[in-house]
């Protein structure tokens, strides 16, 4: 971990415990934001982590942010606060004016896309996309591919239109629809593309999902270590132990893979080590149910905490390209390889040289 | 502990590393081509002496020993990278591969200066094999229990037991044995062991073959009777034995061949399903492509952790749990890959229809050797603090 990533983790670690607290996980389920949790976030320069200084940001790496995301998964905190670095940096790449959070992106999805126009001097932007995350809640920022341009449309808070949905963790995914909507402000880059937006924040995501899951681990490991039955503490049955040594087991190649992503994610292997990542961690969200197994009918309530970690980590499995995608994109770029030929391709994959 | 603590170092690997690569790959390409060395239709390892001689010749063997001893000085991750290209191109390195891997750092480490220059120089020429005098009928996973016995005589030991799951000591000509040399009671049996090196042309030794379930001879059970044993064969201290074999085993479990064991099934396979496969057959190959390389970055991770000197058992447990688990669960995988791309009446799917049977039958042993998948979790379940 860099100084800058020390200090901040250390600054946001309180922050997140002071105020991921009850009425932060309402408000989200309400569709909302909570504003005291948002205001101390964007006071810790947490939000502009991933802009450059001299845009008003803090400049900090890629890997800076998600180790501060990783602990935002850990609290699950109820903010598009990962959505919000990402898309400051988008605004920043393209030079469009920093704008205040909290932030949402929309990069379209399968099957739907946007459409960003510009006729006679106004802003249009067309098309729909289900689950935007605090879609109706937050300055919708839009990524279009359109040719050899990535375009950038900035959509004020409650402009567009949809209906307001949440996930499994009740955190807002929003349907929205578009045609010819006028909007704030657009522009046009050939400096990123709507691809890089996509693996960059599918891989914030990713260290929000090891923190989730380290933490459920942890959560677990303290609870088998209190809780005692037929005179013992559940922790030293080996039945519990053989099954938190295989959560373990997946929570690390998790975090190592997701760091081996984050710290490749603008060169040419990118796609493929967030492809990894994201493949390698959907597999560990479904071996969570482990911590769910060893905390008996206690984890099976809203009272206690470990859902926070576990109904988001079901939910954040499939965001910003489900398993499914990014396993096929992996598998696309090696089925049919040579068979002597793989390993060369497989090796170079974390090398400099493509 | 803070579970958050077992987090593996990134890997950052020094472009040095891809001359060396590319040197063993044109090798070994050259070696194929001249039909010295098969295309593999099998996922073990097998024995090739001449084949073995030639990797003693390029340097392969004893890659990070003192050169005084026969060894190269090369570093622990050109080793490891060595390592990797061998087990993708499944080379038949079998002879000395554990000789290699595990006795002769453990001489190394431990031998004296005498044993050392016996055996280091030939080892690494390809010419020495060692096997490693573990387990017994009644000490598996729980090798402390071990009951050879070294009797002290003039001038050295009188060795009896029967060691058992001896993997190619029918080639080898010593072996590193475990056995006690002071009897002790109850909680104190890691104690009272001692590493003595046996000569297997002595007399008392009879060694049985063990055809194994592919139907392959690779176990032996080794039985001693009265084996006289030279004071000078003793490796390191005496009755130290215990933690001398502990270090030996962080060296056999943390290496890449616990997920590139069966590796040229998944490159068969990957050929042979071709670019027109279906959107299932090729998201199921990018997940094990997934795992591959995550495991990879683990690997390396601790391979960096070895060349700074750092003894990484627990991570060395997840990856042999992972790693093992990984390529049962490939041959559960490509099984139905095979089934869904109709591969099994296609001529191009031979070859994968080949090393999946033997895949299956080999792929038992995975979770079992080196230290059993229980026995593993246990390291990492003390690891979290519940041990």
């Amino acid at each position: 971990m860099s100084e800058t990533s020390k200090m901040f983790v250390e600054a946001a670690s309180r922050v997140l415990q002071d105020w991921c607290t009850k009425p932060a996980y309402e408000a989200a389920e309400a569709g909302g934001i909570h504003a005291d949790l948002w205001q101390k976030l964007e006071e810790g320069g947490f939000t502009t982590l991933l802009v450059p200084e001299n845009q008003g940001g803090v400049g900090a790496s890629l890997a800076d942010a998600v180790e501060l995301l990783r602990l935002a998964g850990r609290h699950g905190a109820p903010v598009p606060l990962a959505e919000t670095m990402v898309a400051s940096w988008v605004l920043s790449q393209v030079g469009v004016p920093a704008v205040r959070g909290p932030l949402t992106l929309a990069l379209g999805a399968d099957g739907s896309s946007w459409k960003l126009s510009n006729s006679s001097g106004k802003a249009k932007l067309t098309g729909s996309q289900v689950d935007v995350p605090w879609g109706l809640s937050a300055t919708v920022v839009v990524v279009a591919q359109q040719g050899e341009e990535a375009v950038v449309g900035v959509v004020e808070p409650g402009r567009i239109s949809g209906t307001g949905r949440s996930n499994i963790a009740g955190e807002p995914r929003d349907n929205l629809a578009a045609r010819a909507l006028g909007i704030t402000a657009m522009a046009a880059t050939r400096s990123i593309s709507r691809d890089q937006v996509l693996r960059h924040i599918a891989i914030a995501r990713a260290g929000m999902m090891v923190g989730a899951l380290g933490h459920a681990l942890e959560m677990s490991v303290r609870y088998v270590r209190d809780r005692k039955q037929f005179g013992r503490p559940l922790g030293k049955f080996q039945a519990v132990q053989q099954q938190l040594a295989v959560l373990a087991g997946e929570v690390a190649a998790s975090s190592a893979i997701t760091d081996a992503a984050v710290a490749r994610v603008d060169q040419w292997d990118g796609d493929l080590l967030v492809a990894a990542a994201r493949a390698r961690l959907a597999d560990a969200v479904d071996k969570v149910s482990i911590a769910h197994q060893v905390h008996g009918a206690i984890g099976f309530t809203r009272e206690y905490a470990l859902h926070l970690n576990t109904r988001r980590l079901w939910a954040w499995r499939d965001e910003y390209g489900s398993a499914l995608h990014w396993r096929e994109m992996l598998g696309r770029h090696f089925i049919g390889t040579p068979a002597d030929d793989l390993w060369p391709r497989l090796a170079a994959v974390g090398r400099e040289e493509g | 502990m803070d579970v958050s603590e077992i987090r593996f170092e990134p890997a950052n690997f020094p472009a040095s590393l891809e001359k060396l690569r590319q040197e063993v790959r044109e090798f070994l390409a050259a070696e194929r081509a001249n039909g010295s060395i098969p295309r593999p239709n099998r996922v073990s390892m097998f024995v090739d002496k001449a084949f073995t001689l030639k990797m003693g010749k390029r340097g392969w063997i004893g890659m990070t020993w003192p050169k005084e001893y026969g060894g190269h000085e090369r570093t622990a991750l050109e080793r490891y990278a060595v390592t990797e290209e061998l087990l993708a191109a499944g080379a038949p390195v079998r002879a000395h591969w554990v000789t290699d891997r595990q006795t002769g750092p453990v001489l190394l480490k431990f031998g004296t200066e005498e044993q050392k220059r016996e055996f280091l120089p030939r080892i690494a020429r390809g010419e020495v094999f060692f096997s490693i005098g573990l387990s017994e009928p009644d000490s598996g996973s729980d090798l402390a229990s071990l009951r050879t016995r070294a009797v002290k005589v003039e001038g050295g030991w009188k060795v009896s037991g029967t060691k058992l799951w001896n993997s190619n000591s029918h080639h080898a000509q010593y072996m590193v044995t475990l056995c006690r040399t002071t009897p002790v009671e109850g909680d104190e049996r890691h104690k009272g062991l001692s590493q003595l090196i046996i000569d297997l042309s002595a007399s008392g030794v009879n060694i049985r073959p063990i055809i194994n379930l592919p139907g392959e001879h690779d176990f032996n059970e080794i039985v001693l009777e009265e084996v006289f044993v030279p004071e000078n064969m003793l490796v390191g201290d005496l009755d130290k034995g215990w933690f001398q074999a502990s270090t030996e085993l962080a060296y056999e479990r943390s290496g890449p061949e616990r997920w590139l064991s069966a590796y040229r099934l998944l490159a068969e396979l990957t050929e042979a399903l071709g670019k027109k496969a279906g959107p299932a057959t090729v998201a199921a190959l990018g997940r094990l492509l997934a795992h591959l390389l995550s495991l990879r970055q683990m690997s390396m991770s601790i391979a960096m952790t070895l060349e700074s000197g750092r003894a990484p058992n627990l991570e060395a447990a997840i990856v042999k749990d992972l790693g093992t688990c990984f390529e049962q669960e490939m041959v559960v995988v490509a099984k139905d890959l095979v089934q869904a791309e109709g591969l099994n009446a296609l001529e191009r799917g031979r070859l994968v229809q080949e090393l999946l049977d033997h895949a299956q039958l080999w792929s038992i042993a995975f979770t079992i050797r080196g230290g059993a998948k229980e026995i593993m979790r246990g390291v990492i379940a003390r690891g979290l603090g519940l041990r």
